[in-house]
């Protein structure tokens, strides 16, 4: 059985020519970044190289990318960081309730730590409604913290609206960026912070980068040896911040032709969802990400469709099952502040195509997605 | 994570559908998750002769469902009546306790052999 994976958001293939411009960092150049001798030296240039690379695609100076273990990491400095550098101007924070759990467990530990947390509202859609955002902001406001795409809907924030009105007020704006770079091509400079992870787009698991802005002040929250000029300690993971760049620049080739069959496939899942019926796309069809569909089925709960699936040899997620492996959570947050109806937070589905797909792929997924709906809609 | 049995219930459900002609029948929905079961009981004198069932949920529901008919097909009501969420998770070899969707056919059977009594 020839395995499909339409789970992109969750993780990514490593591109072969990624994991190529990786290997020689295993083997015979495998310094410490910090050592004074030829192979610290080896492994310093390939970290600076990548450095450069990274900011030359988003916008940034290479001073402003600090090298993390990855997106969760990043939020956490960010977030943690910022406020704790800036508490003194004030103890205001506002995020949204759709935020990735690293995000929003960051808020909920400052919380507890006398900060004052507030949640802007999302339309039914999950976009943050920058009106509501307007209007909490306070004398104390010193942070906005809003992800750039939503991890389950695929949704694009306003940004830059967001933005300028942080800049108005002089508030610090961090956008959690980790499912959208590679998947957009973005400007980190509408930002203030930024954070990313590698294996969201064809890097490798484990490294990610924070992007801040010259003149933003945020305090290290991992200590003991001084790395990334002090931002972050630990030895830097030369290989996987090597093929991190290696891979933001094979997404960004040719980008225009490969969005383009991204919304080529995407538009034939909706063609199909016509045809099956009876469906809800979670979060609309306007400014989302092409590679996203997030769908509920009338009368099935995603998590048996996803089941299904996979027993067919196809990959994709659900955020809502009766108890997850990890957590007591039963259905998807941000469905749920997004105001959908119950049977429609337990029957969604999450489809991210990505660019190890083929057209025989959607195909093949499209036919067996329609007998599985209809062979599930049968049972009830 | 799941058996070859479990998987077998989930993937060729015995007994599924609306019986036409039933005796008495009974639903149940997951008061957490929302997964909803009616069952239908066909009776020849004592015994159950046919067992019907629509299911809407999650594959632990679905496969519970299918095993929980096969266990009370061809039992008197009151041999029916016994069988437990024990034994459907014996029969599906799925012993996580976390999850408590198993029980949803034993409710549904359970409220209709209230239904039978009531009539």
């Amino acid at each position: 059985m020839k395995k499909i994976y339409l789970d992109h958001g969750a993780t990514t293939p490593v591109l072969p020519e990624v994991f190529e411009e990786m290997k020689p960092y295993f083997l015979e150049k495998f310094g410490n970044a910090s050592s004074l001798h030829l192979f610290g030296e080896e492994a310093k240039k390939a970290l600076e190289s990548s450095r450069e690379k990274i900011a030359k695609l988003i916008n940034a100076e290479p001073n402003e990318i600090y090298f993390t273990s990855g997106g969760t990491e990043a939020d956490n400095t960010a977030i943690i960081g910022a406020a704790l550098a800036n508490s003194k101007k004030g103890k205001h924070i506002i995020t949204s309730p759709i935020e990735h759990s690293a995000v929003l467990e960051s808020v909920e530990y400052l919380q507890k730590n006398g900060f004052d947390i507030d949640f802007v509202k999302v339309d039914s859609n999950g976009r943050v409604d920058v009106e509501s955002l307007k209007n909490m902001i306070k004398k104390d406001t010193i942070l906005i913290s809003i992800m750039w795409v939503n991890n389950e809907t695929g949704v694009i924030q306003p940004i830059q609206e967001i933005s300028k009105i942080a800049r108005k007020h002089n508030i610090i704006f961090h956008s959690d960026a980790v499912q959208a770079l590679g998947k957009l091509k973005l400007d980190a400079s509408w930002v203030d912070i930024l954070s990313a992870s590698a294996h969201k787009f064809y890097g490798p698991k484990g490294v990610g980068f924070m992007y801040l802005k010259r003149g933003n002040k945020v305090n290290p929250t991992i200590l003991g040896g001084g790395h990334e000029r002090g931002m972050r300690s630990g030895t830097e993971n030369v290989s996987g911040v090597v093929g991190m760049a290696k891979a933001l620049e094979l997404c960004y080739r040719d980008f225009e032709g490969k969005h383009e069959i991204f919304k080529k496939w995407k538009d034939k899942m909706i063609e199909k969802l016509e045809e099956i019926g009876d469906y809800h796309i979670n979060g609309g069809i306007v400014d989302v990400l092409p590679t996203h569909l997030n769908v509920s089925f009338k009368g099935i709960s995603g998590e048996t469709l996803m089941y299904s699936l996979s027993l067919n040899g196809i990959a994709i997620s659900t955020a809502s099952a009766c108890s997850s492996h990890h957590t007591n959570k039963t259905a998807s947050h941000v469905l749920k502040a997004m105001g959908l109806d119950h049977e429609t937070i337990i029957g969604a589905v999450r489809i991210v195509t990505g660019l190890d797909n083929t057209d025989d792929d959607i195909e093949k997924f499209l036919t067996i997605l329609e007998s599985e709906v209809r062979r599930l809609r049968s049972l009830g | 994570m799941y058996s070859n049995k479990f998987m077998e219930h989930f993937l060729r459900p015995k007994n599924n559908g609306k019986l036409e002609d039933f005796d008495f029948y009974g639903k149940a929905v997951h008061s957490v998750d929302s997964d909803e079961i009616v069952i239908y009981i066909k009776l020849e004198g004592k015994i159950i002769k046919k067992v019907g069932y629509q299911i809407k949920g999650c594959p632990r529901a679905i496969a519970a469902s299918s095993a929980f008919s096969t266990l009370i097909k061809g039992k008197s009501m009151e041999e029916a009546l016994n069988i437990s969420e024990r034994d459907i998770r014996k029969e599906l070899e799925f012993y996580d306790e976390k999850f408590t969707c198993i029980s949803i056919p034993v409710e549904a059977f359970k409220k209709a052999v209230e239904a039978s009594k009531n009539e």
